[in-house]
């Protein structure tokens, strides 16, 4: 098993060389010059011209590559236009909220999906799920978010409508602030987790060792979930894994409507102020988080099953 | 025997729904078995021996478009006579495993892919007995041990898919015998296995029997097999018990001419023969059946009265029954 | 199931019907403002009006147009890249299908809004570049599910193909193939036209949706959730807007598999 994971892992780092340089490259072919678009439509050709000289964009784009690679991998992302903090701290930061956010939301989905699917023969429950799948899918998030604010924080007042309060500031206080964040970003990943998840439940409960577990004289409950689950589940650990790659790059939507100082805020905020080093490396990140997160899915994969586990 | 017998099917009719018509699975089958008997159930595919089973397991759902009507009366452990039938999905629990006991035909499809055999035995033995987890990590080596696997406690911690096929369906047998059943229903256990592999497990099954008192229905298309394992045989077709016989009785007085073309069939070594002698035409499916004698299309004795009332089971003999009109005529002895 | 094609259907038809007739429809012209800014609802604005004192309602209305053009025109985009790429894919295999095939994980793998965040920023948000990048984005899935089914029926038309020798590969697909594989991109289509307008939406959310004074519902969402309190409205009446008509064309599309 350690041999395949070493070899999945040394896959990825030249994956993750190739996706970079696609993006700097794309980038760079679509911009032309970053100066341009910082600087604004009617900015005179002097400016803009210093503006390349200042941040190198003259170079030829493989140099510019390699110099940002370099510099990357030591921590350096360089300095945000707008603030002229450090990129790197700024990411930093914004990255654990990010995570944090994530984690729980792909979690709450997954136990959702996996636990409500589970049950045979309930049709009032199913009913009911298949509907908040519906839901979850269709619903634009910021629209669930939103009115969940209005619903929550503006009638009823139970909860705080925005922002974000670190752990240390206490418990209770932080997971308050989570609680509508989290459910607006797991509605549509319950959504379409539920339908994977329910597809490969119903295919794997007619396969035959269920039948040896009924006749066993195993309850339901234990049949769903000791015999059944662990089996249709497979799927939707990689699914996960892809969706907790594509959540790296901020839940850009969610994360701006509660105002958390995630990595997605920092993104938004760093269109409207035209902040090309903080794009460019954002976009990075969100290329690491898909490899990376990809990456342990296929490890989970392969411990959770043992038929590759012991090859 | 004057003991009543431990299992006694009665007028057992299964039928199910599909694409909005009726398929009658099983009609009016009857059948009784005793204790420490061997009983098998012959028949080619889609002859209903494979729903006997699973009906007096109780493992047919009754979701809508499936009925289930006749009785099966059980001899349990506990001393009390109940039919299955009647029960419910909670008291049905109780008996599987524990009263009646299934194995099926594809050991490898039928045991869990994600957990150890030790792990999927030691269940099975908690489920029926108090036992914790050492007490029932011992008892699932015993039986291991006692079924022909060697080291069964390196066993114990094997995945299904590292096991070869008859280790395989020792196990599934371990987990059948984990209740001691008192009766073990096997459904095509040997067929997905080579000859020599088959000869062990019968050898097995024959030991288990003698030793627990158990009584095995035997449900195969091998009329080989219930040669060497079985007093009584009956023969399905169509969903339908068409005859019924002791072993003794099979090879040379068989009377339905279905049972006797069964018979020809089997490849026997030495015999002087040109070719298997197969029986023309196929199964009919159960959503469309001939009318009448269900197997009038294929059989060389038919005449118009056949396919113009449908044949009952008449007595040739005590323990001989038959489904055909002209048994009386046929005493053909089969060489 | 005969139902959700039923509401799918209703809903997208009202829809298309709203976006046709607006002008006619809508009790006052969207882009005039007026200095009764912010009312609640109320029996002359049914919604009331926006911050610039706009009738929320017409708003509405008009910017169901906008949002079926935006939708529509780029699923029809990814479906005319999409499909070809599936189906040939699907149809040829080889090393055309391997190569297809990783392109499109790669797509899958990166998140389809940060992605079209990215180039609507370095190309500027117009109706025009929206209906681009979306499709530009969303093809990968399109080629995905046709390649899926061509899979599925080219075992059929090999059979077919055989009986029919002589008949050239593309004649084959358009005979045999084509077909069979219609009424899963048509199904695809509608699936991809509810994605495409939650992605414009949350874009226009962001602030790069189509500039003023078009009335766009991601952008009045956005207006209206600085001011939920004094009008819910402006933020709740395009959302519910937008979550209808998206849950409109799923339900079409789907009930189409």
């Amino acid at each position: 098993m350690l041999t395949v994971i070493v070899r999945r892992f040394l896959l990825a780092i030249p994956t993750l060389l190739a996706l970079t340089a696609l993006l700097f490259f794309s980038v760079t072919t679509i911009l032309g010059s970053p100066a341009t678009m910082m600087l604004g439509e009617d900015a005179s050709p002097k400016a803009i011209a210093e503006l390349n000289a200042r941040y190198g964009f003259d170079r030829p784009a493989h140099v510019q590559y390699f110099d940002w690679l370099g510099r990357a991998l030591t921590g350096d992302f360089g300095r945000s236009y707008t603030s002229q903090d450090p990129v790197g701290a700024a990411i930093a930061g914004a990255l654990p909220v990010t995570l944090e956010l994530s984690a729980w939301a792909i979690l709450l989905a997954v136990t959702a999906a996996v636990g409500l699917n589970s049950l045979p023969n309930r049709p009032a429950l199913r009913r009911f799920v298949v509907l908040g799948n519906l839901v979850g899918i269709t619903m634009p998030n910021f629209i669930l978010g939103i009115g969940l604010i209005f619903l929550f924080s503006v009638q009823l007042g139970w909860l705080p409508t925005t922002g974000w309060v670190p752990w240390s500031d206490g418990v209770l206080a932080h997971l308050r602030h989570m609680i509508m964040p989290v459910l607006t970003l797991s509605a549509y990943y319950f959504g379409a987790f539920s339908l994977v998840y329910r597809a490969e439940f119903s295919d794997v409960y007619h396969r035959l060792y269920i039948r040896t577990a009924r006749a066993k004289g195993l309850s339901p409950a234990k049949v769903a979930y000791k015999h059944a689950l662990p089996n249709a589940i497979l799927p939707v650990i990689t699914f996960a894994g892809l969706s907790m790659g594509h959540l790296t790059g901020g839940a850009v939507v969610t994360e701006t409507v509660f105002s958390m100082p995630g990595v997605g805020r920092l993104f938004v905020a760093a269109i409207a102020g035209r902040d090309f080093p903080i794009m460019l490396a954002v976009g990075m990140v969100v290329v690491v988080g898909v490899v990376v997160m990809n990456l342990i899915a296929d490890i989970l994969y392969t411990i959770v099953n043992p038929q590759i586990r012991l090859e | 025997m004057t003991r009543e017998p431990i299992l006694q099917v009665e007028n057992l009719s299964v039928s199910f729904t599909a694409q909005g018509r009726a398929i009658p699975a099983l009609k009016g089958v009857s059948f009784d078995l005793q204790r420490g008997e061997t009983l098998a159930i012959v028949g080619e595919s889609g002859s209903g021996k494979s729903t006997t089973g699973l009906a007096i397991m109780g493992l047919i759902d009754r979701v809508r478009g499936t009925s289930i009507s006749g009785a099966v009366h059980l001899s349990r452990k506990d001393g009390t006579r109940q039919d299955i039938i009647g029960l419910d999905d909670r008291a049905l629990r109780k008996v599987r495993g524990n009263d009646v006991a299934m194995i099926f035909q594809e050991p490898m499809s039928s045991l869990n892919p994600v957990y150890t055999v030790g792990a999927q035995v030691t269940e099975a033995l908690q489920q029926h007995e108090a036992l914790d987890a050492q007490a029932a990590r011992r008892k699932a080596c015993g039986l291991f041990a006692e079924l022909g696997i060697a080291n069964p406690a390196e066993c114990l911690g094997r995945y299904p898919h590292q096991l070869s096929g008859g280790m395989r369906q020792r196990v599934m047998i371990a987990i059948a015998l984990s209740g001691n059943p008192q009766i073990l229903i096997a459904d095509e256990p040997t067929t997905a296995l080579d000859v020599t592999i088959q000869a062990q497990i019968l050898e097995l099954l024959r030991r288990m029997q003698q030793r627990t008192g158990m009584s095995i229905i035997f449900i195969t298309h091998n009329l080989g097999v219930v040669s060497e394992i079985a007093e009584r045989a009956i023969v399905m077709y169509a969903g339908e018990v068409t005859e019924s016989l002791s072993v003794a009785s099979l090879f040379g007085q068989a009377r339905m001419p279905y049972t006797m073309a069964l018979l020809r069939s089997v490849p026997r070594l030495g015999a002087v023969r040109s070719k298997l002698a197969a029986i023309p035409g196929a199964p009919p499916s159960v959503s469309a059946l001939p009318s009448g004698c269900a197997f009038h299309p294929r059989c060389e004795y038919r005449m118009p009265g056949c396919e113009a009332e449908h044949p009952t089971l008449d007595i040739v003999e005590r323990g001989h029954a038959v489904r055909c009109h002209r048994w009386r005529e046929l005493t053909e002895a089969v060489a | 199931m005969g139902s959700r094609a039923g509401i799918g259907a209703l809903v997208v038809l009202v829809a298309c019907a709203v976006a046709l007739l607006a002008p006619v429809l809508a009790p006052y012209d969207p882009t005039r403002s007026s200095v009764f800014f912010l009312q609640g609802p109320s029996y002359a604005h049914l919604f009331g009006t926006d911050e610039l004192g706009r009738d929320i309602l017409s708003r509405v209305i008009h910017g169901t147009r906008t949002s079926l053009a935006i939708g529509v025109g780029a699923s029809l985009l990814a479906v005319v890249i999409g499909a070809p790429i599936g189906l040939a894919a699907g149809y040829l295999g080889g090393r055309l299908d391997i190569a297809v095939v990783q392109l499109i994980d790669l797509f899958i793998a990166l998140p389809g809004l940060v992605l079209a965040l990215i180039i609507t920023v370095m190309v500027g948000p117009s109706l025009h570049n929206l209906v681009l990048v979306l499709g530009f984005v969303m093809w990968p899935v399109v080629a995905r599910i046709v390649r899926g089914q061509t899979l599925a029926v080219r075992e059929h038309a090999y059979i077919e193909a055989a009986v029919a020798a002589g008949g050239s590969a593309l004649w084959i697909i358009r005979r045999h193939v084509w077909p069979n594989i219609f009424r899963i991109v048509a199904a695809q289509f509608a699936i991809t036209v509810s994605f495409a307008i939650i992605t414009s939406a949350s874009l226009s959310f962001l602030g790069l949706g189509i500039p003023p004074p078009v009335p766009d519902w991601g952008s009045m969402v956005r207006s209206g959730f600085d001011v939920l309190a004094i009008n819910p409205a402006l933020s709740l009446a395009p959302g519910a807007a937008i979550a209808t008509l998206v849950l409109g064309f799923y339900l079409l599309g789907n009930s189409g598999k």
